[in-house]
Formats: structure tokens, C-alpha cells, sequence
């Protein structure tokens, strides 16, 4: 699993083609493209036909609603989770994630997929009056509150890629850097508040109130924790493959790889250590209506959900990312982040249809556990439909900018170089305050 | 950011190891105010001792009392260690270099006296230690693996012999220093624990091998050590206390207090053995940008605990939180704590001139301190303090006692003592890595700016 | 490399484009690269002087250190629970969840002991050699130590002094 690279100087040399190769048209070349688009239209619109159909029929059982919950969880643990590693990037001066940085903003344009279903959902809540939530029966709680904060959040996401991609369409100068800088990192830290408020609403209103008992105050924290693991393999992942496919490997080095792989093992031992801690207060208290919750959730009807989201976002990671081999390559930190992006749809998929399943009126506790809603034919279109959509609108933005970040390309090459010190050559890191 | 001025090798040597081979009056000055105090927390001990719990403000209801807020908040120091340390060094962050060993130091001397007070606690300590102990000393009763409060022991103890390994792998070079620079006893002393390190290029290798290894091990304690401390309190079903969210909460209020803690240090260290050219604005302008982060972590993650607290509409949650909010003295300490924990420092921290600002950042260090003692307070007495309906108490509230305050007074003096008798012997900031930030300094012409650089091995 | 053969010599360098250049003419004199090495008062980059790579096996000692954390974490659980079977808490009497914790931290205190001894143990420290060692070293001189001379010690004088050593201290066989 190694590669050859160049060094940085080479990279210099070859700045110019590797910037034609940046700005020709990109991703995949016109039938290839085209084949692609195809499909994830017609997936896409599949989707939108069968989200349609059951926003048209009645509004129960609610448990249909289920499958589509987790489809919008599992975009914003991974489209929406992704941009947090180019904010995480700019915020400590990482440079090796320059390469990186475009791929995980773009994946924001999952937003605008997110937000009307997410919307969708919130009308498909049962009764909210009395019922156990952090809104206490605020007027307007909680379609209104939780409408505004995906609503914000999609656009946080759509600025950020106007802003940043603006240096690459058009020609800047100095008062423009210092509004990218100044705007990316404000426009940053806005994106990544709301990203948290929104997973805690997320948590607490699609899934938490609809389960009489359930009210563990770390699935919020975990579940964002986990949007961050699996943001970042979906960044990952995309990137591997945009790398092969547009043939960019000399913009897309292997230290990128390799420094992200280091980010996912701890993310991944990050997941392990939160399913841990809620886990074990549950287990050792053996208080009845907890153990009902663990049965519900982990060990009953959605046993082998949780099994597989165990597997692949921790499991399997773990033994591919701990070995330095592995992770100093680009195929090693690819299969790891497929594990993980698939275990996040199982981990979504065994929150959010037990919860759906029990949307109804308000009850003090759980009597019995409802048996396991396996996925119809529209849950499935649903499933990989939306997904679909969402990378439908990356790569059409992948024709309309580089993925790679030529302005942040031009800084690394900048701050970054190979000298020859005595015997052996080192790498100089300059740091600008 | 790097604003490192060119220092020779003599230099660093002189201005480092001066505090460990020359003995200032000061230090006899300090050690003795330090150890009035911790004398009489030994005192204090001894009248536990000997006349009882009696002594302490224990009602029927708060068995756990300031001494497991103690416990509770020194485990906490403790975390500054690992996570200026370790984490620091895996990201190969150059300004970590003359702050990691007294971050390291204070890790080791806080988790020691954070472990006397599961001791102190129960009185009897001879006991608790026959309790603890993986070994059948009487009657056939073996610790039970199932308590949360076994684990603790487990914890800890993995905790402070991996920092003190960290710690003595880390010294070795300096050792060999303070061998080269002394004479007589002290000399054979640094020789004997030296183990006649040269300085040779495989034992650098090694040296600087040994850091990324120790540091990636001792990561995965960090986050256990504190995770294991709040299990204490979640896997009792108590209101209050049985929340979820107990191990990152208590971690994120671990490494909120220890980073706090080791700014701390870092003021005095810099002031009292005058290495201001080591221990520079630019080390208090980073570390305040990572307690923005930390800060509005702890912010998050005390909110969800509330929050989520409240969502169920459990009664005796609810009366928990009552007693927190609305009821004296906890309301009052409440606000304090809020205050003092993020209203204050944070929007100080926002502002670069604040960060590179010695006094703003000792102060702000000791409020978060305060903040977090309160903190750890609060969660050990509101949860025992709510009202069963089969219990009763004979007073109000939990009230300290004065043996309490002193003992708490001795456990600050304990730490400082500690720190204080370290730099004595060894010198505090280490001069290995300091020279190697030199080594690797450079500066990049960029344009008509010069911008400091660092040099790193080429990895592949 | 541990310095076994107290038959050695240090030359005392100034600057580190000097310890390069001694090390180049050695080579060039016959000393191999496993004959000779560089004090220094920190580390240097890898390579920096063209020394030999080290090869060491440090990363055996964790494993094998987490192996037996594990095994004795094992053996005081499993133990402790078989020998006062007591059921606490509506918990089974060899109850995983907890017994996870104390392994978890057993497997890391055996890893973290290993790893110092190997540490340790791969420096060659502790060093009983009476190799040569000058205190200039830590103020900031570097060292560059030639050993198996076998009868050389004249051609590595030569090549130090040539390559700009400030002083040339050792220890070499009587007679």
C-alpha cells in the first residue's frame, strides 16, 4: 500500500500543469459524468416520488416515517459533518488538509437535501403537548425552533462555499484575503455551533421525546462526536475517489491521507468510549425501564443494526487504522472510511426506527418493545435516494470548481518546503502568526 | 505564534538548571509556609483520626462530602498532564516544549493527593486500604471488581505510575545534564538516575520515539482515569447523579480545570525562577485559544446535563436541579460558578492582547479553578442533599467544617509542595526539548516578510 | 551499537557541519558506520549527520506488556469473582462490563511499564561502558565517538583533528 510521492519541489516544477489540470473540466470526463449524474438523478428521484407519496397518504402509522429519519440523520452525519474538518483544519493551521479542504466544504451542498425533509419530519411529530422535550410547551415548539436552526444551518453550509471557493472563480486582492480569513474562520465557528444545536434537536426531538424513558443527556454529545467521525471519512472517502477519478494524485498528496487517518482512529476509539459510557450507566444501574431501552436499542429487535454499526464504525476501523502501514497509504484510510460511513446508516437506522416506531401519544414508559419495522421497497429508494441526491449536487459542483482548493494549494506550496539540512533534507513548516 | 529568540546551548543549560543546583533563600521560605500548612492538614488527619468522622459536616444524607469534592477536582489537576503533553506532542506542536514537564510534574503531585482522600474520607484508613487492596488479608473478602468504586483504585494507580515513567523517560537526558553540571554527592545522585545517558544518536532516536509512544499510550488512561471517577457517581441510581453524560462531562471539566491549573503553573514557574525568555506570551496566547474551545466544551456539556436532566420530568431530577437554581447557598454558588468558569475568562480569552497577558491569564486560570472546585462541590452535595421521602436530616444543610477547610487548604500547599521540592531537584522545564526547538528554528523569506518556521524529519 | 570495547575515542566538534564532515572522512578512512556515533545535546533530524539508521525494536515491548497486563487483569477479575461469589447489584457473579474496565486499565499499565524498559533497554542505558564522554557535550559541543579501532587510532586521530576537532579524548589499550 505505498506510493511514490514527490517532493514539494517537484511539486513547484509542475504547478502550472498541475493547476491546468485543476481548472480543465473536472471529476469525471462527459459520458462518464453523465453516466453518473444519471444515476443518482434517477435514485434521487426516486426518492423525491416515494418521500412524496408518503407526505401524500395518511399521517399514520408514523412508524413510515422512520427509514427517512435516519436517511436525513445519516446526511447530516455525513454530508453536513464534513466541512467541521476544513474548519478544524483552518482553525489549528493545518496545512496538510489544504488538499482536502474543498472536497469537505462542497459536501456542505448536502444541506439543501437535508433541510426540506428534515422540515418534512418535523410536520410528521405526533402531539407535542405535555410531552417529555427541552421545549416545555413553548408555542411554536418544536417545528418552528427546530426549522430555523436546519434552515440556518444549510445556509451557514452554502455560504461557507460561496466564500471559499470565490478566490478560484474570480481574481482577489489583498482586502479580499483578509475577508476569506476573517469570513472562514467567523462563518466556521457559526457552522459548527449550529451544527451542534441542530444534532442536539435532532436527537432530542426526532428521536429521545418519541420513546417514553428515553432521556440519556450524552446521545446529543455522541451523536455529534460521531458526525465528526463520519463527516470526516465521508470527506475521506470522497476525496480517495475523486483523486482516482480526476486524476489529481499530485494535488491530493498522501500526507493528507495519512494525517486524516490519524484524526479517524481517535474519532473511531472517540465512538467506542461514548456508546461506552452510556452503555455501562444503563447496564449497571438494572433499573427496569433502562434495561427495556438497552433491549429496545441494542440487544433486542435492532440487535444486528447495532451490531453492524459496532463492526464498522469501530471494529473494523480500529484493526485497519492502527497499523502505521495502513494509514500511510490512501487505500488504507479509504476502506476504513466506507466502514464508517456504512456503520453511521446502520447506527441511524437503530436510533432512529425504533423511535418512529413508537411515535404516539405521551406515555410515562415503555410497556412492551414493538417488534423490529424492516425496510419496504420506498424505505430502501429513500435510503440510498437521498444520499443520491446529495452527491448528485457535489460532483455538479465539482464541475464548476477544482477539488482541489488551488488558492490553498498556492498557500501550502508557500509554507511548506524540502531543504537539505547536512546530510538528509527536512521539511520547513513556516508559520505566519 | 513562534517568536523564539536565538538561545546557545550554555544559555539554556544556565538560565534552566540554575534553580536545581543553587539554592536560593526563597525556596527555604516557600517550603516552609508550604509545609506550616500541609503540617496542619496532617494534624486536622490526625484528630479524624482519632475522634471520628464526628468532626466533619456530615448530615444522614451527605456521606460525601468536601472531601470527595477534592478527590473529585485534584483527579481533575491531574488531567492538564496528558492533555498539554501527550496531545501536544502528537500534533508536534512546537510551543509545548517549556511547559510540558511542569504540566507532567503536577499531574504526578495532584493525583497523588487526590488519592489520599478516598482515604481521608472514610476515617479509618487502615480500612479502607484492607478494602482496596487486590489481596485477602482477612475474613475472605476479595475486592468486588463489580464496584465502581474498585475501578477507581485500578485507575488511578495505572494513572500515576505511567506519568511517573513519562516523566523519568522524559528526564533522563536532563539528568545527564545536571550530572555534567554538578559535583560530589548531588553529582553521583543525577549519575545513578542518569543511567549514564551520552546523548548518543540511537538513544535520541529512542528518546524522541519514546514521547510519541508514551504519549499515544497514556492518551487512552487520560480519558479513562476521570470516566471511571464520575462512574462513582452515575452507576448509583440517584438523582442528579445517574446522568449519562457523567464520563465527557467530568473529562471536558478534567482538562478545563488541569489546563487552568498548569497556566497557573506556568506563571509561577516563570516568576519565581525567572525564565521569562522560556516561557513567553506567545505559550499563554496558545494555550488560551485551546481553553476558548475547552471552555465552551464544558459550557456545552453542563447544559446538556441540565437539559436533559429536566426532559424527563422526573420529580426528584427536577428537585435536584430546584435545589441547584433557586435554593441558597447552592444558587449562590451556582452563579459563581458560572461566572467565574466561562462569563469571565472566555470573552478575556476571545481577545489576543488578554491571552499574551501574564497577570489576565493567572487570574482567569485561578476563577476557572474556583469555577470548577464549585462545580465538583455542587455535584457531590445537591443529589445527596435532595429529600428522600424516608429520610430526614437534623440540620438544613450540609455545612464544612473547619478540619474540611484545612485539610483543603493542606491539599493546595501538598501539590505546591511538591512542585516546589520537583524543581528543586529536577529542572522543571526541560532543557532537552528546549534546545531541540532550537535545532529545528528557522526562518522563511516570503515576499518582504520573514516568518518564523520549525524543521521537520522528512517522514518519507 | 553498545559500546562494549572501551578501546575509543571522542573528538569535540563545534558546529554540526564539522560532525558531518568527520563522519565523511572516516568513512572514508574504512570505519563503518556502525563504528562510530554522534553526541549530541539534543536531537537532530534523522540522517542529518550521515550516520547509520538505528534499527531497534521498540515497538514489540508495548504488546507484549498490554499481553501481560491483560493476562494478570484476567487472573484478579476472574479470581476475585470466583473466589467470593457474592451477587451485588442483580449483576451476574462474573460480570463483563466491569471486569472490561479493570482489564482495559491493567492491559495500559502493562504497556506503559514495558514500554519504559524498552525504552530503557534499546538506549543500551544502563551504561557501564567506560567509553569516553566529555560534559562539553551538554553545553552545546558535539561528540563524535570512534570505536573498534582495531589498531586505528592514529587514522581516526587524523581524521578528527583534519575534520576540525576542537580536542580528541579516549580511552585506548596500554602498550
Amino acid at each position: 500500500m505505498s506510493e511514490v510521492l514527490g517532493p514539494v519541489a517537484r511539486r513547484r516544477a509542475h504547478q502550472a500543469e498541475i493547476e491546468a489540470l485543476l481548472t480543465r473540466p473536472r471529476g469525471l470526463a462527459g459520458p462518464a459524468f453523465g453516466a453518473a449524474a444519471g444515476v443518482l438523478g434517477l435514485l434521487a428521484l426516486a426518492a423525491g416520488v416515494n418521500l412524496g407519496m408518503l407526505a401524500l397518504g395518511s399521517a399514520e402509522p408514523r412508524a413510515k416515517w422512520g427509514y427517512t429519519a435516519s436517511a436525513v440523520a445519516f446526511l447530516l452525519q455525513t454530508f453536513q459533518g464534513a466541512p467541521l474538518l476544513a474548519l478544524t483544519a483552518r482553525l489549528t493551521k493545518s496545512l496538510w488538509a489544504a488538499s482536502l479542504n474543498r472536497i469537505a466544504e462542497l459536501m456542505a451542498l448536502g444541506g439543501l437535501i437535508t433541510a426540506p425533509v428534515f422540515v418534512l419530519l418535523l410536520f410528521q411529530l405526533p402531539d407535542w403537548h405535555t410531552r417529555p422535550s427541552i421545549w416545555f410547551d413553548w408555542p411554536g415548539a418544536p417545528q418552528g425552533y427546530d426549522a430555523a436552526a436546519i434552515l440556518m444551518l444549510a445556509l451557514a453550509g452554502l455560504s461557507l462555499v460561496e466564500l471559499t471557493t470565490r478566490p478560484d472563480r474570480r481574481s482577489a486582492n489583498p482586502k479580499h484575503w483578509a475577508l476569506l480569513d476573517a469570513g472562514a474562520g467567523t462563518l466556521g465557528a457559526i457552522y459548527a455551533l449550529l451544527y451542534v444545536y441542530v444534532q442536539v434537536l435532532l436527537m432530542g426531538d426526532l428521536a429521545m421525546s418519541l420513546v417514553p424513558g428515553w432521556h440519556s443527556a450524552i446521545v446529543p454529545a455522541s451523536h455529534a462526536i460521531q458526525g465528526l467521525q463520519a463527516g470526516f471519512a465521508s470527506v475521506v472517502l470522497a476525496a480517495a475517489l475523486t483523486r482516482r477519478l480526476g486524476r489529481v494524485q499530485h494535488a491530493m498528496p498522501l500526507d493528507a491521507f495519512w494525517s486524516a487517518s490519524k484524526l479517524l482512529l481517535a474519532l473511531t476509539l472517540l465512538f467506542f468510549y461514548l456508546f461506552w459510557a452510556e452503555f455501562l450507566t444503563y447496564w449497571y444501574g438494572r433499573r427496569p425501564d433502562e434495561q427495556t431501552l438497552l433491549t429496545l436499542l441494542m440487544f433486542g429487535p435492532y440487535a444486528v443494526p447495532f451490531a453492524l454499526s459496532l463492526l464498522l464504525n469501530f471494529a473494523a476501523p480500529f484493526a485497519l487504522l492502527i497499523w502505521n502501514r495502513v494509514r500511510r497509504s490512501v487505500a488504507g484510510p479509504m476502506a476504513a472510511a466506507a466502514s464508517i460511513v456504512l456503520g453511521s446508516l446502520f447506527e441511524q437506522i437503530r436510533l432512529f426506527v425504533p423511535a418512529w416506531s413508537l411515535a404516539g401519544p405521551v406515555r410515562k414508559e415503555l410497556e412492551a418493545i414493538p417488534p423490529a419495522v424492516f425496510p419496504a421497497l420506498p424505505d430502501v429508494l429513500i435510503l440510498i435516494g437521498l444520499p443520491a441526491a446529495a452527491a448528485l449536487l457535489t460532483i455538479c459542483a465539482l464541475r464548476a470548481v477544482a477539488p482541489v482548493s488551488i488558492w490553498e494549494y498556492k498557500s501550502e506550496l508557500l509554507l511548506k518546503a524540502d531543504e537539505p539540512y547536512l546530510r538528509a533534507e527536512v521539511t520547513v513548516l513556516a508559520k505566519p502568526s | 505564534m513562534q517568536e523564539r529568540a536565538a538561545l546557545s546551548p550554555a544559555q539554556i543549560n544556565g538560565d534552566l538548571l540554575h534553580f536545581a543546583l543553587k539554592t536560593p533563600r526563597q525556596f527555604w521560605i516557600a517550603l516552609g509556609v508550604l509545609g506550616a500548612i500541609v503540617l496542619a492538614g496532617v494534624v486536622s488527619e490526625g484528630f479524624i483520626v482519632v475522634l471520628g468522622l464526628q468532626l466533619l459536616g456530615l448530615t444522614n444524607t451527605v456521606y460525601w462530602s468536601v472531601f470527595i469534592a477534592n478527590f473529585v477536582f485534584w483527579v481533575g489537576i491531574s488531567h492538564a498532564g496528558v492533555m498539554i503533553s501527550a496531545i501536544l506532542r502528537l500534533v508536534y506542536a512546537e510551543w509545548r516544549r517549556p511547559i510540558t514537564r511542569c504540566a507532567e510534574v503536577l499531574t504526578i503531585f495532584a493525583l497523588a493527593t487526590a488519592g489520599l482522600f478516598p482515604l481521608i474520607h472514610t476515617g479509618r484508613v487502615w480500612r479502607t486500604i484492607y478494602w482496596v487492596f487486590p489481596y485477602d488479608f482477612t475474613r475472605n473478602v476479595w475486592p468486588d471488581v463489580r464496584s465502581a468504586l474498585i475501578w477507581d483504585p485500578s485507575a488511578i494507580v495505572t494513572y500515576l505510575i505511567g506519568t511517573i515513567l513519562f516523566v523519568y523517560s522524559d528526564l533522563l537526558p536532563d539528568l545527564a545534564n545536571a550530572r555534567d553540571r554538578s559535583a560530589g554527592f548531588r553529582r553521583r545522585v543525577y549519575a545513578v538516575l542518569s543511567l549514564g545517558f551520552r546523548g548518543t544518536v540511537r538513544q535520541w532516536r529512542l528518546q524522541t520515539i519514546a514521547g510519541i509512544l508514551l504519549a499515544s499510550l497514556i492518551l487512552p488512561v487520560f480519558v479513562s482515569v476521570h470516566s471511571i471517577v464520575s462512574w462513582d457517581f452515575s452507576m448509583a441510581i440517584l438523582p442528579g447523579w445517574h446522568s449519562t453524560i457523567f464520563a465527557p462531562y467530568f473529562v471536558i471539566g478534567a482538562i478545563h480545570s488541569g489546563v487552568a491549573g498548569v497556566v497557573t503553573v506556568m506563571v509561577l514557574v516563570r516568576r519565581f525562577l525567572r525564565l521569562e525568555d522560556y516561557i513567553r506570551p506567545e505559550h499563554f496566547d496558545a494555550v488560551g485559544r485551546l481553553q476558548v474551545v475547552v471552555a465552551a466544551s464544558w459550557l456545552f456539556f453542563f447544559l446538556m446535563d441540565f437539559y436533559f436532566g429536566i426532559f424527563s420530568r422526573e420529580a426528584a431530577e427536577i428537585e435536584v436541579w430546584n435545589l441547584r437554581l433557586f435554593t441558597p447557598p447552592y444558587s449562590a454558588l451556582l452563579l459563581v460558578m458560572i461566572i467565574t468558569g466561562y462569563l469571565i475568562p472566555v470573552p478575556l480569552w476571545l481577545f489576543r492582547r488578554c491571552r499574551r497577558s501574564v497577570r489576565i491569564m493567572f487570574w482567569t486560570s485561578l476563577a476557572v479553578n474556583v469555577a470548577l472546585w464549585i462545580e465538583r462541590y455542587m455535584l457531590v452535595i445537591t443529589p445527596l442533599s435532595y429529600k428522600e421521602p424516608f429520610t430526614f436530616t437534623w440540620v438544613t444543610a450540609y455545612k464544612p467544617q473547619p478540619v474540611e477547610y484545612i485539610i483543603t487548604a493542606a491539599a493546595v500547599a501538598l501539590v505546591l509542595l511538591g512542585l516546589l521540592v520537583f524543581a528543586k531537584l529536577f529542572p522543571i522545564v526541560p532543557v532537552w526539548a528546549v534546545k531541540e526547538g532550537q535545532v529545528l528554528r528557522r526562518e522563511v523569506r516570503i515576499g518582504r516578510v520573514t516568518v518564523p518556521a520549525v524543521a521537520r524529519e522528512k517522514k518519507y | 551499537m553498545a559500546v562494549v570495547n572501551t578501546e575509543a575515542l571522542l573528538g569535540i566538534f563545534e558546529t554540526p557541519e564539522q560532525v558531518a564532515g568527520a563522519l565523511d572522512r572516516l568513512r572514508a578512512d574504512g570505519f563503518l558506520a556502525t563504528d562510530m556515533t554522534v553526541l549530541t545535546d539534543a536531537p537532530y533530524p534523522e540522517g542529518a549527520f550521515g550516520e547509520a539508521s538505528e534499527r531497534h525494536r521498540l515497538y514489540v515491548w508495548p504488546f507484549v506488556g498490554a499481553a501481560c497486563g491483560l493476562a494478570v487483569g484476567l487472573l484478579l477479575t476472574i479470581g476475585t469473582q470466583i473466589s467470593y461469589p457474592l451477587v451485588t447489584g442483580g449483576k451476574p457473579i462474573l460480570a463483563i462490563p466491569p471486569m472490561i474496565n479493570v482489564l482495559y486499565e491493567g492491559t495500559l499499565l502493562g504497556a506503559l511499564i514495558m514500554t519504559v524498559i524498552g525504552i530503557i533497554f534499546e538506549s543500551r542505558l544502563p551504561d557501564l561502558s567506560a567509553a569516553p564522554y566529555d560534559p562539553r557535550i551538554s553545553q552545546g559541543y558535539f561528540g563524535v565517538l570512534v570505536f573498534r579501532l582495531a589498531g586505528r587510532a592514529d587514522m581516526a586521530q587524523r581524521a578528527l583533528r583534519r575534520a576540525g576537532a576542537i580536542d580528541v579524548v579516549g580511552t585506548l589499550p596500554s602498550g
